[in-house]
């Protein structure tokens, strides 16, 4: 069903039940997976996911198209996970902690971690770019999403993006290199 | 790039639970459900943690409003009682009257004592 149809029929008089459910059914795993790659851990990416669908009910009613709804419902997905990061980290180490080893921290104790030892190191290296860098790598690299979507979600110029995500690139393949020199 | 591709293939490192996407649709609507129909909280319930102060102001009030005036009262009226007495000897004594018009004479003086005071008396009163 197109993004235009679940919410024309979220506005129908009975059918916002309905509407909601066709918009969990379809956008459901995308957003969790965005999320589980900010946050790491499963149960976090979980809590995350439902605060992300209760603030997408809650803004659906006054949803205006001035973007399309899946990358609004993205940028949601990615304020929520960044934030909730964030509050995350405060708790853990305080003021003066780094978002990096925490991170570092999540990953190495994670049980849901199926990869190999090299995918282990590509997310370690992710792990090492600014903010803003890993949610652009991510979200081209995993979610291959276009440079136009992700500048949607992220409210970023398009040629900023594109800086960003070489740059991106070009950390990862020098971190990796000296881990592993066969690279 | 192409050797990066090659290498990691793009391929999801992370998985979940097995059923976890089939179950999270009920779980997501059972949170909504709970955003949309807040469970109805009980007034007492709310009321509770604010009932010992409202019990302390209660006990406060009736102290100030029943009590203390009765005690300040009571003493009012001692302090009143007392100032009354006082200002009633005083005006007596303010009007206790001597009579202007009575000049004995020195025998009438000398008679009145000599009734009233011995003579060793006036004996010593002849000596000082």
């Amino acid at each position: 069903m197109e993004e235009k149809e679940i919410i024309e029929l979220f506005h129908l008089k009975g059918k916002k039940d309905e509407a909601f459910r066709l918009l969990m059914k379809q956008y459901k795993e995308r957003l969790y997976w965005h999320i589980r790659k900010i946050v790491l851990n499963h149960e976090d990416a979980d809590d995350v996911l439902q605060n992300t669908f209760v603030k997408i009910w809650q803004g659906l009613t006054e949803f205006r198209y001035e973007s399309r709804l899946f990358t609004w419902m993205y940028r949601i997905a990615t304020n929520e996970a960044i934030n909730f990061l964030n509050e995350k980290k405060r708790k853990v180490y305080g003021n003066s902690g780094e978002i990096t080893v925490m991170l570092e921290n999540i990953l190495e104790s994670d049980v849901y971690f199926n990869g190999d030892a090299i995918q282990k190191e590509l997310q370690r290296a992710i792990l090492r770019l600014s903010e803003r860098q890993r949610l652009v790598f991510n979200m081209k690299y995993f979610d291959d999403m276009s440079y136009e979507d992700i500048a949607e979600v992220l409210n970023v110029a398009i040629g900023t993006l594109k800086a960003t995500y070489h740059n991106a690139v070009k950390k990862i393949e020098e971190y990796l290199r000296i881990a592993d020199p066969s690279f | 790039m192409e050797n990066f591709d090659d290498r990691y293939k793009r391929k999801n490192p992370f998985s979940v639970p097995e059923g976890y996407f089939d179950r999270l649709d009920n779980r997501i609507e059972q949170r909504l459900g709970a955003e949309k129909h807040p469970q109805k909280v009980r007034l007492i319930t709310l009321l509770k943690p604010y009932m010992g102060l409202v019990a302390i102001f209660l006990l406060a009030l009736f102290v100030v409003q029943i009590v203390l005036p009765r005690v300040v009262d009571k003493e009012r009226m001692l302090v009143r009682d007392g100032r009354e007495m006082m200002a009633d000897q005083e005006t007596k004594a303010e009007t206790f009257e001597f009579d202007t018009g009575f000049n004995p004479t020195k025998e009438e003086i000398l008679e009145y004592l000599s009734t009233e005071v011995d003579d060793y008396e006036l004996l010593y009163a002849d000596l000082y």
